[in-house]
């Protein structure tokens, strides 16, 4: 068989063929910018270990100097407060210096999963937890459980291994302590959600559309701005979702004010449950869907002054 | 500059490079995405912990490299020819695809011609001239001194000038 002859040394020039998109570059970036700051930037004088343990505790000593007020009130803050930040950046980064053997950073993990249990305690006796912030303390208590899990590993190293035991035995108290308030915020998820899919159910029942029913989940995304709507025609027959029949809708919420908002939300429910579904044998909910997107875009634009993207 | 001045500069000379060097070892564009985004985000974390990094590609490029070989530790291998189908339907800006597609092709068939070297071997041919890394990077990365790598990829290149050869007569 004639094979070409491969020339190697071009192979590097032919591959650049493949490279990301300028949309992905960038995405990848502003992701890159979203993960480094999440993190502390690290002062360079905690980087050498002879300093670190002296200008930890001169930095507490500044802390509750200069900003001993701030920091002192960041201690009750919970996820979606101000302080919250400085609470668990600033001053749990300070516990988190002042300890120098690994067992002491074990502990402080330990001590700090313990801190976001108590928060949740009070975000479930308060009745203010919402799922973005129960996300955001586990997502910490993940993070503070690998860091633990790391530090034991090099505790296992060094001490005996009953010191890994009592750690773990440590943390598996701290857990269970607060278990019974978790278990408080799960009881009240699975009432609010019964609540929501009774609600829903009798939306759907209200709906005339022959053999086709629509269901309607209107989630609000509040940290990016919009406003979002998913519109699922359903085949009440089967039960089943019909192919491709979804509608989505998006609006930028940034710049309007709360009252548009609401009737936003009213116009994208209002005009999605009132439909009649068609739907032609090839493309089945098609015809619907830019029915629905149509009307919502000229009633957006008409009563709310807005543009729609979909 | 600071850490994320770095890692930002970094990011901006290598994105493209590392990219292709996951993609040409993975075959799948989105896992190939995954990877080089992890990479970046294991040397941010890397970089805010205050460490120091002394040859920032080098240390990028392995950490893609331990990154890959997790992925595909339970995989099927991938052929390069299958890779070839998944890659034409890319969208490429300003190539006109017959000129891509051919590009490709040749690509694809000296990947092919690697495989007749120790996985090791094609490795490091694959980054000398694949993704255009130095004596020096390849020495870093893969602990083998810069002597020993020069050597071999002069005896693996004569020997695949060799392969192809009697290849053709037959």
């Amino acid at each position: 068989m004639k094979k070409n002859n491969p020339n190697i040394e071009e192979l590097n020039t032919k591959m650049h063929h493949v490279s990301l998109s300028s949309e992905e570059k960038f995405d990848m970036l502003q992701n890159l910018r979203a993960h480094m700051n999440t993190q502390p930037v690290p002062s360079p004088i905690f980087v050498s270990p002879l300093f670190k343990h002296v200008f930890a505790y001169s930095l507490l000593g500044a802390v509750l100097i200069t900003t001993g007020a701030t920091s002192f009130a960041a201690e009750d803050a919970l996820p979606g407060d101000i302080l919250y930040g400085i609470k668990t950046s600033l001053n749990e980064n300070i516990i988190q210096a002042i300890a120098l053997s690994d067992t002491a950073k074990a502990r402080a993990e330990i001590n700090l999963i313990d801190r976001r249990m108590e928060e949740l305690s009070k975000m479930a006796i308060e009745d203010t937890e919402t799922p973005e912030k129960i996300d955001i303390v586990l997502e910490k208590i993940t993070a503070h459980k690998i860091d633990f899990d790391e530090h034991l590993v090099e505790v296992a190293k060094e001490e005996p291994s009953e010191r890994t035991i009592e750690m773990k035995a440590e943390l598996e108290a701290v857990i269970e302590t607060h278990l019974e308030i978790l278990e408080m915020i799960e009881d009240r998820e699975d009432i609010e959600n019964q609540k929501n899919e009774s609600l829903e159910s009798d939306r759907a029942s209200n709906t005339e559309s022959g053999d086709i029913t629509i269901e309607l989940p209107t989630p609000i995304d509040s940290q990016s701005q919009t406003l979002e709507a998913s519109v699922t025609v359903i085949d009440t027959v089967s039960n089943s979702e019909l192919k491709d029949a979804t509608v989505e809708v998006s609006i930028d919420i940034s710049d309007l004010e709360d009252t548009k908002i609401e009737k936003a939300l009213n116009l994208i429910t209002n005009e999605s449950l009132g439909t009649e579904v068609e739907f032609e044998e090839n493309q089945p909910g098609t015809k619907t869907r830019i029915e629905i997107r149509q009307r919502i875009i000229e009633k957006a634009e008409k009563e709310l002054g807005i543009e729609l993207n979909f | 500059m600071n850490q994320k001045e770095i890692l930002e500069q970094t990011y901006i000379d290598h994105a493209d490079s590392l990219f292709r060097f996951v993609y040409f070892r993975v075959f799948d564009r989105e896992v190939a995405k995954d990877l080089t985004q992890e990479a970046f985000f294991k040397v941010a974390d890397y970089l805010m912990q205050g460490k120091e990094i002394d040859n920032m590609k080098a240390f990028l490029y392995k950490t893609a490299r331990n990154l890959i070989i997790n992925s595909i530790r339970d995989k099927k291998p991938v052929s390069s020819l299958d890779m070839l189908h998944d890659t034409i339907n890319f969208d490429i800006a300003d190539t006109q695809t017959s000129q891509y597609e051919q590009d490709m092709a040749e690509v694809a068939e000296i990947l092919e011609s690697f495989k007749i070297l120790k996985p090791h071997d094609a490795e490091i041919m694959q980054m000398r001239y694949g993704d255009g890394l130095s004596v020096q990077e390849i020495s870093d990365i893969t602990k083998l001194s810069e002597n020993h790598i020069s050597v071999k990829i002069h005896r693996l290149l004569e020997k695949l000038k060799t392969h192809h050869t009697q290849h053709e007569k037959e």
